[in-house]
């Protein structure tokens, strides 16, 4: 290219031109927004797929015997359902809001690195494509969980494990690459007078989240191509027979898992600490001592990771060191929870949907940090370790947790993306189902777990019966009320009252002083800065 | 039926959805179990528990009060502060105390379970897909424990009974006010060994060994199951702990040789076709269906058919190979130290013969024992047996003593007809030093002995002799 088309290009580029014409708009599109769409619809439709296994699971969980699918055919579904949600809803769902909401929230008009952002989108649905194609494969889907431990997941494996170590190379390239744009982004591009300290706790959460994803994507990306080492070119990294160890997978694997789990809740802080000050109508409680408790809640993420291993049959010394550690992180997760309420109290407050899904966040995530607690607990978490205990504490906190922010966080901000105002009706209709549902899955999954049954299992003794039936009529429930969520996201963009720039009454921060729908381009001249976020 | 009482695992609704025999297991709770560290595993839950409990109370009922009264329908005006620093640094405080209290009990909980010192019994479990292998190392009682529940209950053919998918053909029976050390490893891929009411979890590992103990205080059956997803079948294998006095557990130990015994005895049977068929079936259905299918046609992709496959309708000896062997780097386990030979034959000709293979082909107990006494085998053991049974005399290089002991080198016995070589060692020589060693050696050892006194010192016959022939052998024939 030469440096006249450059210029001409530039040129261009001082009018506010709106989006290429039909379907290169999406493919070679440089705009936050419309990769920040892209990002939340493909983290939509994987959310739905990976819900359609869940519920195949839940209903044969039903009843006690046999009934819907074969048990090899369990084993792919379990595993399916917790790559998808993990790696191709939850991930990128935080992903596209960040695409969407930082540029706004700082005054930047895009991403640092816009060409770089088409390509980290670009990636995902051929890596899920890939991955969802294994079903069909001879032998089938991945079939040993999304922990993936070796041996199993080696020597053990079906054939498709190599689809599958592929399909993660692809998503954690997507990762790191979103993460330095993210970082990128925030370091470089904030308006004059937007003061680290200043910005939103959204962008903050944000920042701390993809140095976490740079930090331990490669190790992900270490671990899975070992396991292709020893599966293709006979290494013994994970195989004690050549002098390998199975636990060093766990090692590995965790010290990557246990950021991940902050990775998928970090964001949905928050997006919590925005929407509740907003209907609050007061400003956030202990802002600096939120960016403290984030930071800190990332540093111990790193040093905690063999307490999803006490069973492994580590020293003595080393598992009074994670359990230790694990229970400190209730401390800045504690002070996280606390300043939400002193937020609420003495406030003016309204329950509009993304409030109540933020209400319920806060609720449910805290019953799932204390279920948490009880984890940390080492001489009980041999009684509790891959129960249904576990289940029913990682979907607390993965579901009403993150999965119910994101939730928040489209409510909250559809009005700008889409210029509607929302329809209240079916929003609340939505939560309440969603509420409703999630309870009625997860609550009864802790007495099951307690009662001695194992996860993972498609098939159990009969004094489970009752609550497993219980816990699948309400899988059901919130299953299907998703499609309220996907009908109410469709309506508004179609048609709706036309939303003000800022239509939260309550509402603060940059993004609310540009239109909505916003348009195309925003801040393309740096917004000023005035006083304390 | 066997009835646990247990105070604490309470009912919420079950009177209304269950009857009354499953009525004790419907559990709520974590089972307070039948050790001293299983009680203070659970004061310990259940001291964390109301901990957070009371955390949760305080913490919601804050913000329920925030959220009835501080709403702006109720006409609420939002007050302007967003920091204190002393309630902030209070409720960062308040936690730490809270789990500092925590952690003091439980590392000394941590602490106790650790110590498997001074066990009077020995048991090494070994995970398989998907059974349980237990091993009595002071007693060399060895044995595996499978699912007994029936696959047509699995597949609601038939009523599902009480301890649907909780029960073995065999329990790890255990002495109770025993202090026994659990040696837990496995054999293909990670399972977890765990039994609520023992508070025991531990993972068992390829390639390595982990530790565990306990102490059972009351007589009974406690049941568990494998809680790490180990393949297909993760669900379906289940850990039965049988609790028995001291007095009864000896007498078990007794029982279960005698059988043994008698189980060895079997192999010396002659077995028709349709008995190995009929035993072969069962065998089939417990150790290879999960796999192989009950149709014989596999899963595609992850285990293959046997109906039509070149293994089970080629060459029989191949085809023992793999079942007594096992392939490595795949999930075909070795069997010879999960089946007996017995089995293992009926098993071989049930696959033969099953499915429409009709190779017509049986497959003697004898065959298989043979497998696994090839050369190398035959010769390392048959020198060690030399030298404790034949070198006094024939001396350890074959030469013999002249005049007193024949030399082995080069001779008619050892270089001519096989049956005379077998039946001089089998019967002896009478009126001679050469003694009848039938009753000295095993039909194995003999074989074995044989093998190599016509292949050393330059021999090199080349032929050699399967324990089957010499346990079959009688002195009037050849």
């Amino acid at each position: 290219m030469s440096t006249a088309d450059i210029t001409a290009e530039h040129h261009d580029d001082h009018h506010d031109h709106g989006p290429a014409k039909g379907l290169s708009r999406w493919f070679f599109t440089t705009n936050h927004k419309d990769i920040g769409s892209m990002y939340l619809w493909f983290s939509l439709a994987m959310f739905l797929v990976g819900g359609s296994m869940a519920l195949v699971i839940r209903a044969e969980l039903f009843q006690p015997g046999l009934q819907l699918v074969e048990p090899g055919f369990f084993n792919q579904m379990t595993t399916m359902h917790g790559l998808i949600m993990v790696f191709g809803a939850v991930m990128p769902a935080f992903v596209g809001l960040a695409n969407w909401m930082v540029p706004m929230m700082i005054g930047a008009p895009d991403m640092a690195l816009p060409r770089m952002n088409n390509w980290s989108f670009w990636i995902l649905p051929f890596a899920f494509g890939m991955l969802l194609l294994t079903l069909f494969m001879d032998g089938g889907a991945p079939n040993f969980g999304w922990t993936f431990y070796a041996p199993l997941s080696t020597t053990y494996a079906p054939d498709s494990v190599t689809f599958f170590i592929f399909a993660v190379h692809m998503m954690g390239v997507s990762s790191i690459m979103g993460a330095i744009n993210i970082v990128a982004t925030i370091l470089n591009m904030r308006a004059p007078g937007m003061t680290l300290m200043k910005m939103p706790l959204f962008v903050w959460t944000w920042l701390i989240t993809a140095y976490l994803l740079i930090a331990v994507m490669p190790v992900l990306a270490g671990v899975v191509t070992m396991m292709l080492m020893d599966i293709h070119f006979g290494t013994s990294f994970f195989d004690a027979a050549g002098g390998g160890d199975p636990v060093l997978f766990q090692h590995v694997f965790w010290f990557f898992g246990h950021p991940e789990v902050y990775i998928m809740i970090l964001p949905a802080f928050g997006i919590v600490s925005a929407i509740i000050p907003t209907f609050a109508r007061k400003q956030l409680f202990g802002y600096a001592s939120m960016v403290y408790a984030t930071a800190s809640i990332a540093f111990l993420s790193f040093i905690v990771w063999a307490h999803h291993m006490f069973t492994v049959g580590m020293p003595l010394a080393g598992e009074l060191f994670f359990m230790f550690a694990t229970m400190l992180i209730a401390v800045p997760t504690g002070v996280k929870v606390f300043n939400w309420i002193a937020t609420m109290w003495r406030g003016s407050m309204t329950f509009e949907t993304p409030m109540l899904f933020a209400l319920a966040f806060v609720i449910l995530f805290t019953i799932g940090g204390l279920s948490g607690l009880m984890l940390a607990i080492a001489p009980a978490d041999f009684q509790y370790h891959d129960t249904y205990f576990v289940v029913a504490h990682f979907h607390y906190v993965l579901v009403p947790g993150a999965i119910f922010s994101i939730m928040a966080a489209v409510y909250y901000w559809l009005p700008k993306w889409t210029g509607h105002q929302l329809n209240e009706g079916a929003g609340k209709f939505h939560f309440w189902m969603s509420f409703i549902g999630v309870n009625i899955t997860f609550f009864p999954m802790h007495f099951i777990g307690l009662a001695g049954m194992p996860r993972r299992i498609p098939d159990y003794a009969l004094q489970f019966a009752d609550f497993n039936a219980i816990a699948s009529v309400g899988a059901f429930i919130f299953g299907l009320s998703q499609l309220i969520f996907v009908w109410n996201v469709i309506q508004n963009i179609r048609s709706g009252k036309k939303a003000e720039a800022k239509c939260w009454e309550g509402a603060e921060g940059l993004e609310w002083s540009v239109p909505s729908p916003a348009p195309y381009h925003t801040f393309t001249t740096p917004p000023q800065i005035e006083g304390a976020k | 039926m066997e009835t646990r009482k247990n105070i604490l695992r309470g009912s919420l609704f079950g009177a209304l959805t269950m009857p009354s025999a499953a009525f004790a297991e419907w559990g709520l709770n974590m089972p307070v179990g039948v050790t001293e560290i299983s009680r203070s595993v659970f004061s310990l839950h259940m001291t964390i528990f109301w901990v957070c409990v009371a955390i949760a109370v305080v913490v919601f009922g804050v913000m329920f009060y925030s959220m009835f009264h501080h709403r702006k329908s109720r006409g609420a005006k939002s007050a302007h502060f967003h920091e204190n620093t002393t309630v902030e640094v209070i409720w960062t405080i308040i936690p730490v105390a809270i789990l500092v209290a925590m952690a003091v009990p439980s590392a000394a909980t941590l602490i106790e379970m650790y110590d498997p010192s001074d066990a009077e019994i020995d048991v090494q479990i070994t995970g398989y897909q998907w059974k349980w292998k237990y091993d009595y190392l002071d007693e060399e009682v060895s044995f595996f424990s499978n699912l007994s529940t029936s696959r047509d209950a699995i597949y609601n053919a038939e009523q599902k009974g009480e301890n649907y998918l909780l029960e073995v053909d065999k329990h790890l029976v255990l002495p109770v006010d025993t202090k026994i050390r659990f040696l837990l490893t496995a054999n293909d891929v990670i399972h977890s060994w765990w039994v609520p009411d023992l508070a025991v979890k531990k993972d068992a590992i390829p390639g390595f060994i982990n530790e565990s103990w306990t102490i059972i205080e009351k007589p009974g059956i406690y049941r568990g199951q494998c809680t790490e997803l180990c393949g297909k079948d993760h669900g379906y294998m289940p850990v039965v702990v049988e609790a028995v006095s001291k007095e009864d557990y000896a007498a078990w130990v007794a029982t279960i040789k005698a059988e043994a015994a008698a189980k060895a005895d079997l192999a010396g049977k002659t077995w028709t076709l349709d008995e190995l068929m009929t035993e072969g079936e069962q065998v089939y259905l417990k150790a290879c269906a999960a796999c192989h299918m009950p149709n014989g046609e596999g899963l595609p992709g992850a285990f293959p058919a046997l109906k039509n496959s070149p293994i089970a309708v080629g060459d029989v000896a191949a085809h023992i190979d793999i079942v007594v062997n096992g392939k490595p780097g795949t999930a075909m386990q070795a069997y010879k130290d999960q089946l007996s030979a017995v089995e293992m034959a009926a098993v071989i000709t049930y696959e033969r013969n099953a499915w429409g293979n009709n190779t017509g082909e049986a497959v003697t107990p004898n065959q298989i024992a043979d497998m696994s006494w090839d050369m190398d085998r035959l010769m390392t053991v048959g020198e060690e047996v030399y030298g404790k049974a034949c070198a006094a005399c024939h001396q350890p290089n074959g030469q013999g003593i002249p005049g007193a002991f024949p030399g082995l080198v080069g001779t008619d016995i050892v270089m001519g007809d096989i049956g005379a070589h077998i039946d001089i060692v089998v019967n002896g020589k009478a009126g001679s030093a050469m003694q009848a060693f039938k009753d000295q050696l095993s039909p194995e050892e003999i074989a074995a002995v044989v093998t190599y006194e016509r292949n050393a010192w330059g021999n090199n016959v080349g032929d050699s002799v399967k324990p089957s022939t010499v346990a079959s052998w009688n002195g009037g024939e050849k």
